[in-house]
C-alpha cells in the first residue's frame, strides 16, 4: 500500500526541530526530495545550515532523482565558502557525474584556490566534465585557464562554445587571435564574436573590419559591429589601427547604400532599430549579457565605427542622439575623440534641416569648432531645443556679445530656456552679469524670471550680485525665499552664514530643514555651536539637528547626544545612534555597545548597525555573540562588521554565517568573506 | 542607485510586503529604488535604512505611507483595456444572470481600480448594451489603495493617455470636453459606480462575504509574492458568490493556484468561476 503523504503543514513542521534533534538530518535529507517547492526551499536552508558538504556532495550526482540533486546543489551553493574545500576535492572524483556537478557548484562558489582542480578537470577525457570546468573557470574569471581554454577551441562544438564564452568572461587579449580564427566557422562564429566584444582587443580591429566589409558575413553584422566597436572603444592612441585603414573601411561602406549593404545596417542601428536576434542572444546564458547585447550596445558600437571610418552621411542620425541628456553622455566623448574628422563637417551639422541634429551638434561639438557667431545665430533658431543648447555653448565660451539675446530669452521663453539663459549669463564677464542679471534680481521682477536667475546663482556664485541676493533672501517669501537661500549658500562669509542660521527659525518647517542642509553642505564655522544649543529645544527640527550633527562630524557632539538619548522620543533616539556611528571614536563606540543591551529590538538593531560601522578589533567577541543572536538584523550587522575588520579569527564566525537560514545574512557574510 | 545593504533592502521590502502585500524582488527592486529616490530627497534622507527608520518611527510616518502608496502602486491604466473581458461580461455573464437580476442588481467589484478607467469602461459597455431596457440592473464597486487615484476616479475627468484604446466616436458620445484636451465622463455612465478605499492585502472592512457576482482584478497579482497571491485569491473566493466570475489580467493565471475556481473560456478571453453551490 502506498503511504499517504503528510499534509504540507506537517511536513514543514517536521523540519522545525531543534538543531540537535537526533532525527534532524534524516528529516532534512528526506525533505530535500519533497514534491512541494515550499518544503524543499525550507529543507535547502536547513541543509545548508546543519548538513556537512560531505553529506550533500554525493547527492548532486544522484542520477535517479533530479529534484533531490537540484536541492542538494542549491544547499551547497548556499554554503558557499564553507563547502568550497570539499567541492574542490569532488572535482577530482573518478565518478564523471560527480566531478561534473562539482565543477558546476564550484563555478558559483569557487575562488582563486579553485584554479588547480578546475584546470586539471579541463584536461579530462569526459566531455561533460570538461564543459562544466570551462564554464566554471569562465564564471570565476580565472586568467590561468586561458591557455587550456584556447586549446579547447579546437575541440568539439560544445566545448568550443563553452571555451569561447569563458574566454570572453575572462577578457584576456591573448585569446583574441584564436577566437578570430573561429569567425568564418558558421557554428561558433557568433559566440566567438561575442567573446571578442567582451575582450575588446585593439589588435582585433583590422580583422573585424575585414569581416564586416565582406558581404558573405552579412548575418554576423550585429556581433561583428559590437566586437569592432568595443575593440575601437578600448583602443588607446598608440594602439588604434592606422587611420587610412579605418577611412578605407568607411569609403567601402559609403560606396553601397543599398538595402542589403552595411551602410543600411548601420543607418538602421543609428535610427534606433532593433537587430534580428542571433543564435547567442536566443540562448539563455543565465548571466547579465542579455542586457548588454541590447540595442544600446550595438548602437554605440555602430556610432564609433561611423566616426572612426568617417562615414559622413551617417553623422546626422548619430548627432541626433546627442539632443537628449542620455545620448549626450555617450556621444560627447566620441565627438571629442574624433573631432578632427568632424570639424570640416560641423557647419553642415549645425545647419541641418533636422533641429535634433542641430541641437545635438551644438551640445557635443567643441565650442572652438562651432564658433561664437554660430552660437549667437542658434539663439534665434526656431526650435527651443537648439536655443537651449546654444545657451550652454555661449556660457562655456563666455561670449558677452550674446548677453542681450540671452536676457531676451530669460524674459520671455519657456522655463527650460529661461534657466539655460540664466545659467549662461552667470558665466559671462562680470560687467554682463551686472548689466543683465542685477536688474532681474529686483523684488518686483516676474517670479519665473527671478526663480531662473536664483536657480542659476545657486549653481554658480557671482560675487558682483551678492548684495542683491542677500537682500532678496531677507525680504522674499515662499518659493523665491527658498531659491534665494540656495543662492545665499553659494556666497562665502559671515553675512551669508547668519542669513542661513536665521532661516533655522523660519516659520516654514520645510525651509528650516532646507537651511540646515545648506549649512551642513556649506561647512559653516558657527553651525556646530548653534546646533548643539538647538538640541535643548524639543521641536520637529531637533530630529534634523541630530542628523546634521552626525553629518558635520563634530566630536564635541558625542556627549550632548548621549545625554539627550534617554529622554528623546524613539525616532530621535534612532537618529542619535546613527549620528554617533557617523561621529565614531571610543565614547560613541562604547555607547553603541551599551545600547545592545537595551530591551527594545529596534534600538538594538540601530546600535548594531552603528557598531558595524565603527567596530574595532577589541569588539570581536561581542560581534561573535551578535552573530548568534536570534534577530537576523543583528547577525547581518555582525557579518558586515566582521567583513570590515577582516582579521583571521573572524573567519570561522563568517563561515558559520554563510550558512545562516536568513538569505540576507548569508549573502552579507559571503560578501564579507570575499572582500578579505 | 540608492546606497543600500542586503539588510536595508530586506527590512524595507518586508515592511512594504507587510503593509501593502506587495513584493519588490529582483528587477522590481530597481524600480522601487527609482520611485523612492525623490522621497529620500524630499525628506533629506541619505539611504534606504534611514528611510526605513522614518517609516517605522518618525511622527510623520503615516503621511509618508500615504505618499509612498502613490509612488509604488502601478497606476498604468486606460479605457477599454483588455476589452474582450468587458464584452464577455456583457454578452455572457449578464444574460446568464437574468434571473438573479429580477431580485437584485448584478454586483461587480473592480479591485485595484486606480483612477477609475476600468469600472467606467465596464459601465459604458453595460449601459451601451441596452440591457437596462430588458430589466438588467447592476452596481459596480471599485476600490484602490491610493487615495489620490480614487479622488481622480471620483472626478472622472480624463485626458490623453487614458484614451489610447478609445475611438473618437466613443469618446465624443461618452465624454464631455470640459476644457481643451480634458473630458468628463457623462453622468449616466458614472452613476452606477461607487468608489472606496481599501488595502487588498490588509483587513478588508465594509464588504460582505459572498457579495459579488463578478470581480475584476487585472494586472495586480503580478506584484504579489506567492503567499500574498494565495491570500488575495482566498479573499476573492470569499467575496464571490458560488458561480461568480473572477477576471484576471492576461499574464495572470490561477493554474495550480486557486483550488476554489475553475477556468471558463469565452470566445476571446477566459475567466475563473467560483466552484460550489449556492446555499
Amino acid at each position: 500500500m502506498t503511504p499517504v503523504p503528510l499534509p504540507l503543514a506537517s511536513r514543514l513542521a517536521a523540519l522545525d526541530r531543534p538543531e540537535d534533534h537526533p532525527e534532524r538530518a534524516r528529516l532534512i535529507l528526506h525533505a530535500l526530495g519533497d514534491p512541494s517547492p515550499q518544503v524543499r526551499e525550507v529543507a535547502i536552508a536547513w541543509a545548508a545550515r546543519v548538513l556537512e558538504p560531505d553529506v550533500l556532495i554525493p547527492l548532486v550526482a544522484n542520477g535517479s532523482d533530479a529534484m533531490l540533486r537540484n536541492a542538494a546543489f542549491a544547499a551547497l551553493e548556499r554554503q558557499g565558502p564553507y563547502a568550497m574545500e570539499a567541492v574542490e576535492q569532488a572535482v577530482t572524483a573518478a565518478d564523471a557525474d560527480l566531478a561534473m556537478f562539482a565543477c558546476q557548484v564550484l563555478g558559483s562558489i569557487g575562488a582563486d584556490s579553485s584554479v588547480a582542480p578546475l584546470i586539471a578537470a579541463l584536461d579530462r577525457s569526459e566531455v561533460n566534465v570538461v564543459q562544466a570546468a570551462a564554464e566554471a573557470v569562465g564564471r570565476l574569471r580565472l586568467r590561468e585557464a586561458v591557455a587550456p581554454l584556447v586549446g579547447l577551441l579546437q575541440r568539439e562544438p560544445w566545448l568550443q562554445l563553452a571555451a569561447a564564452d569563458a574566454l570572453g568572461a575572462i577578457g584576456d587579449p591573448l585569446a583574441a587571435d584564436a577566437l578570430l580564427a573561429l569567425v568564418p566557422d558558421t557554428m561558433v562564429a557568433e559566440p566567438a564574436l561575442e567573446a571578442l566584444a567582451r575582450i575588446a582587443a585593439s589588435t582585433a580591429v583590422p580583422h573585424l573590419l575585414g569581416f564586416l566589409a565582406d558581404p558573405r558575413n552579412a548575418r554576423l553584422r550585429g556581433p561583428l559591429v559590437r566586437a569592432a566597436g568595443a575593440s575601437l572603444t578600448a583602443a588607446s592612441e598608440g594602439t588604434t589601427p592606422p587611420a587610412h585603414d579605418l577611412l578605407a573601411f568607411g569609403r567601402s561602406v559609403e560606396a553601397d547604400h543599398g538595402e542589403a549593404g552595411l551602410w543600411r545596417f548601420l543607418a538602421d542601428r543609428l535610427a534606433g532599430g532593433d537587430e534580428p536576434p542571433g543564435l547567442v542572444s536566443i540562448l539563455d546564458t543565465g548571466d547579465d549579457r542579455g542586457q548588454s547585447r541590447a540595442g544600446g550596445e550595438t548602437l554605440r558600437a555602430a556610432a564609433i565605427l561611423v566616426l572612426a571610418g568617417g562615414i559622413a552621411t551617417l553623422f546626422p542620425p548619430l548627432f541626433k542622439w546627442a539632443e537628449a541628456r542620455d545620448g549626450r553622455a555617450w556621444v560627447e566623448p566620441l565627438a571629442r575623440r574624433y573631432v578632427e574628422c568632424l570639424a570640416p563637417l560641423a557647419e553642415s551639422l549645425l545647419t541641418h534641416s533636422d533641429p535634433g541634429v542641430r541641437a545635438g551638434a551644438l551640445w557635443v561639438l567643441p565650442p572652438t569648432v562651432i564658433g561664437a557667431a554660430r552660437f549667437r545665430a542658434a539663439l534665434e533658431d526656431s526650435a527651443p531645443g537648439v536655443r537651449v543648447a546654444a545657451c550652454r555653448g555661449i556660457g562655456a565660451t563666455g561670449d558677452a556679445g550674446a548677453a542681450r539675446s540671452l536676457a531676451a530669452l530669460l524674459d520671455s521663453a519657456s522655463p527650460e530656456e529661461r534657466l539655460a539663459a540664466a545659467e549662461a549669463l552667470t558665466r559671462l564677464p562680470q560687467e554682463a552679469q551686472l548689466a543683465y542679471l542685477a536688474p532681474r534680481l529686483e523684488p518686483s521682477t516676474d517670479e519665473t524670471v527671478l526663480l531662473a536667475v536664483l536657480g542659476a546663482l545657486a549653481l554658480l556664485h557671482c560675487p558682483g550680485l551678492d548684495e542683491r541676493v542677500l537682500h532678496l533672501a531677507g525680504i522674499a517669501t515662499g518659493q523665491v525665499r527658498r531659491s534665494a537661500l540656495r543662492a545665499v549658500a553659494a556666497i562665502s562669509g559671515p553675512r551669508a552664514e547668519v542669513m542661513l542660521l536665521r532661516a533655522l527659525a523660519d516659520r516654514d518647517p520645510g525651509l528650516q530643514v532646507e537651511a540646515l542642509d545648506l549649512l551642513v553642505l556649506r561647512g559653516s564655522d558657527r553651525l556646530g555651536a548653534t546646533l548643539l544649543a538647538m538640541l535643548g529645544v524639543a521641536d520637529s527640527l531637533r530630529y534634523h539637528v541630530i542628523r546634521a550633527l552626525g553629518r558635520l562630524g563634530r566630536a564635541d557632539a558625542v556627549a550632548p547626544l548621549k545625554s539627550l538619548f534617554s529622554s528623546a522620543p524613539l525616532h530621535e533616539r534612532v537618529e542619535i545612534l546613527t549620528a554617533l556611528a557617523r561621529l565614531g571614536g571610543d565614547p560613541a563606540r562604547q555607547f553603541l555597545r551599551q545600547c545592545l543591551d537595551q530591551s527594545q529590538p529596534e534600538i538594538r538593531r540601530v546600535a548594531a548597525q552603528g557598531l558595524a560601522a565603527v567596530a574595532e578589533p577589541e569588539d570581536l567577541d561581542l560581534l561573535a555573540r551578535l552573530a548568534r543572536d536570534k534577530d537576523w538584523v543583528l547577525r547581518s550587522e555582525a557579518a558586515q562588521a566582521l567583513g570590515r575588520l577582516g582579521p583571521g579569527p573572524a573567519r570561522p564566525v563568517l563561515l558559520d554565517l554563510v550558512r545562516d537560514l536568513e538569505p540576507a545574512v548569508a549573502r552579507t557574510a559571503r560578501a564579507a568573506l570575499a572582500e578579505r | 542607485m540608492i546606497e543600500a545593504t542586503e539588510a536595508d533592502w530586506k527590512l524595507l521590502t518586508d515592511l512594504l510586503a507587510e503593509r501593502f502585500g506587495l513584493t519588490f524582488s529582483g528587477p522590481r527592486q530597481e524600480i522601487l529604488a527609482a520611485r523612492l529616490r525623490p522621497r529620500l530627497e524630499a525628506l533629506h534622507l541619505e539611504g534606504l535604512r534611514e528611510y526605513y527608520h522614518y517609516l517605522c518611527f518618525h511622527p510623520g510616518r503615516e503621511e509618508e505611507f500615504c505618499e509612498l502608496t502613490r509612488r509604488i502602486t502601478n497606476n498604468e491604466t486606460y479605457f477599454f483595456r483588455e476589452g474582450a473581458q468587458l464584452d464577455a461580461i456583457v454578452q455572457h455573464v449578464l444574460p446568464e444572470s437574468a434571473q438573479l437580476m429580477r431580485e437584485r442588481p448584478l454586483r461587480i467589484l473592480s479591485a485595484a481600480c486606480s483612477s477609475g478607467e476600468e469600472p467606467y469602461s465596464l459601465s459604458v459597455r453595460l449601459v451601451d448594451s441596452g440591457s437596462e431596457l430588458l430589466g438588467a440592473k447592476w452596481e459596480i464597486d471599485a476600490c484602490d489603495l491610493n487615495p489620490a487615484r480614487l479622488e481622480a476616479a471620483r472626478r472622472a475627468i480624463y485626458e490623453g493617455f487614458s484614451f489610447r484604446n478609445c475611438d473618437e466616436e466613443t469618446r465624443r458620445r461618452c465624454f464631455q470636453e470640459v476644457e481643451p484636451g480634458r473630458f468628463l465622463l457623462r453622468e449616466r455612465y458614472r452613476r452606477a459606480v461607487r468608489f472606496f478605499h481599501a488595502n487588498l492585502a490588509g483587513p478588508f472592512a465594509g464588504i460582505g462575504w459572498g457579495s459579488y457576482d463578478v470581480i475584476l482584478c487585472r494586472n495586480l497579482l503580478i506584484y504579489f509574492d506567492p503567499e500574498g497571491f494565495d491570500r488575495l485569491i482566498s479573499r476573492f473566493a470569499q467575496l464571490l458568490r458560488p458561480g461568480g466570475y473572477l477576471f484576471l489580467g492576461h499574464s495572470e493565471s490561477l493554474f495550480d493556484r486557486g483550488p476554489g475556481f475553475e477556468p471558463v473560456y469565452f470566445s476571446d478571453c477566459m475567466a475563473y468561476r467560483r466552484i460550489g453551490s449556492e446555499s
